[in-house]
């Protein structure tokens, strides 16, 4: 079945390739949810590609005040109205009733020559029927038209579509789109779905969305995507750039896999991540790091400091620094944007620091096992070597929480950094719990973190029976 | 005028061309089946049928074949649609095939174009 590419960001993805032609798209959600913004930029993508678009609106608004609306965003282009894309108010007609709407649509539909027509506010055109089923005929009647003509249309609905509201618009048309604006605390978020899609395989379930300067942008859910895991057994070491732990991974990770690195709090993780990146711009393999607390001078100034040229290496482009600010975060906005640096950059060695951040952003209960799944599900099938940092909330001691973190069985790889307290001393230790289909050193090192260098020492040989913790 | 018969067993198909041709100047007939058409092409003698292919109790390709068999209707033109493949337009007669979704613009020319035939057949 052809399709008509929307030209909204990553909706097409969703749409599992665009809208199916000559089908009738009920876009659905509740006041603010975005639908008219969604129908429009469509009707402007269709129309920059030669279309013919009709937007028909049961608003008594004038036709400038409605294209108003458009001109804030940056898919508008004022020389499209008029010619390309018309605004019709139906206002006037519908107190003829439902028919004579129909009528009237279809009539200018033929005479126009459409190919795209939007029927903005439906809500207002219902309220005009007598019985649910007038709107059901009237959408069932100008559907069946306006396929037949080869025309694709789009209903925008004020609705949340369920038995109570819904006059059965939702049975007539042939894709439903449902806009979702809703409250989780404090934070408002908006989210995409695609409930119904005419002979076309879509992604499920809800996509997160938002509303920018350049239209409607949404993001796939991450797990929407990347469902089956797909490794591919890579051979070769990734070395992670401290000699004596390259030597207790047995030479280094093993390329393409996942290591987590969990940690009391501040223990050096990122200081291990710092190096392992710097240790692939040293053979030419592109990296990304992923953060969300530190700047990036801050960053550069930390690797200045223990002899990392990190500053340099993002201006030859040969690392990326993506940091986003935990605020409000949602985790598949910031997939996303991992997504396209992996992609455009051609990224080979991955830093997440830290997990724990992007397990804060999931607000939904049970979908932080799904969600990292399928981002080690994507790292895989992108043969990237990945390092997740997991830092525990205790600064000293052995309560390093990882039972609740999937991250932990997924990962091929476990570093464990802890802080333990000897007589009046603290020690950070390094450990390599687990690692697949590798030999490794069992034992506890010591990490020593000096004023220009870390260093992994040898095992923790003076400390028979540490007292660990308090 | 020239008088057109539309049969299809969606009444928006109908209406849709009934729009369409009566815009063009035509007078239109309408049918819901083949059997209905088939007795209105009998009584009325259109000019031009226009029939979907896939409808209740006779179908577009058997009705077709019954209007070739009729005395009163063995010449009138026939124009088949559908939103699938294109039936064998030889073996049950019929003189054109159109798809759906369709332009105006290839209805309007086709509905022309069989008219004109079979005024010049008449003259």
């Amino acid at each position: 079945m052809d399709v008509i590419r929307t030209g909204v960001s990553a909706f097409d993805e969703i749409l599992g390739g665009g809208v199916p032609k000559n089908t009738m798209t009920l876009i659905a959600g509740v006041p603010g949810a975005g639908k008219t913004i969604l129908a429009e930029q469509i009707a402007v993508q269709q129309a920059k590609a030669g279309g013919r678009v009709l937007i028909f609106t049961a608003l008594s608004e004038s036709h400038e005040s409605l294209s108003n609306t458009l001109r804030d965003f940056s898919f508008f282009d004022e020389s499209l109205i008029g010619d390309r894309i018309q605004f019709i108010s139906v206002q006037a007609v519908l107190h003829d009733g439902l028919n004579a709407t129909a009528e009237a649509i279809m009539s200018t539909v033929r005479v126009q020559r459409a190919t795209v027509v939007v029927l903005d506010g439906f809500r207002g055109i219902a309220g005009f029927a007598t019985s649910a089923s007038d709107v059901r005929q009237f959408l069932y009647e100008v559907r069946s038209q306006l396929s037949l003509l080869g025309v694709t249309s789009f209903v925008t609905f004020e609705t949340t579509l369920d038995q109570e509201t819904d006059p059965g618009a939702n049975t007539v048309a042939d894709d439903i789109v449902v806009m979702h604006h809703t409250l989780a605390g404090v934070q408002a978020r908006r989210h995409i779905e695609v409930q119904k899609l005419r002979g076309r395989k879509h992604l499920g379930g809800l996509h997160a969305m938002q509303i920018t300067a350049d239209g409607i942008m949404c993001y796939p859910r991450h797990e929407a995507l990347f469902r089956d895991p797909n490794h591919v057994v890579q051979d070769g070491r990734a070395e992670v750039g401290l000699p004596e732990l390259n030597r207790m991974l047995d030479g280094g990770l093993n390329t393409g896999t996942g290591t987590l690195i969990a940690s009391n709090a501040g223990v050096g993780e990122t200081l291990i991540a710092l190096h392992f990146l710097m240790a692939g711009v040293a053979i030419g393999e592109p990296g990304l790091y992923v953060g969300f607390g530190e700047s990036a001078a801050q960053l550069c100034a930390k690797a200045a400091f223990f002899g990392l040229d990190l500053k340099g290496a993002v201006e030859r482009g040969a690392v990326d620094l993506y940091i986003i600010a935990p605020v409000e975060m949602e985790v598949d906005v910031v997939a996303a944007g991992m997504r396209e640096r992996v992609e455009r950059l051609g990224i080979q060695r991955l830093v997440i620091n830290s997990a724990v951040e992007l397990e804060n952003a999931i607000l939904e209960s049970n979908r932080a096992p799904n969600f990292f799944a399928s981002l080690m599900n994507y790292t895989h099938a992108r043969a990237m070597t990945t390092v997740l940092t997991r830092e525990s909330a205790a600064v000293v001691g052995p309560d390093i929480t990882l039972h609740q973190s999937i991250v932990t069985v997924l990962a091929e790889n476990l570093l464990v950094l802890r802080v333990i307290e000897y007589r009046n001393r603290q020690y950070r230790t390094n450990a390599v719990a687990k690692m697949r289909q590798s030999a490794f050193d069992p034992t506890l090192h010591e990490l020593r973190i000096e004023r220009d260098r870390i260093r992994v020492l040898d095992e923790l040989a003076d400390l028979n029976t540490p007292q660990v913790g308090r | 005028m020239a008088i057109i018969l539309v049969v299809d067993d969606e009444e928006p198909v109908v209406d849709l061309l009934t729009d369409i041709l009566e815009d063009q100047g035509y007078r239109v007939l309408t049918a819901y089946n083949g059997r209905v058409a088939l007795q209105l092409a009998q009584e009325q003698h259109p000019d031009l049928v226009i029939s979907d292919v896939m409808m209740p109790y006779l179908d577009g390709i058997e009705l077709t074949k019954r209007l070739r068999a009729g005395n009163g209707t063995r010449k009138v033109p026939v124009i088949l649609m559908s939103a699938a493949m294109s039936p064998d337009l030889a073996a049950c007669g019929a003189d054109d095939f159109i798809g759906k979704p369709f332009a105006i613009d290839r209805i309007d020319n086709l509905v022309a174009h069989y008219l004109d035939l079979a005024n010049h057949q008449k003259g």
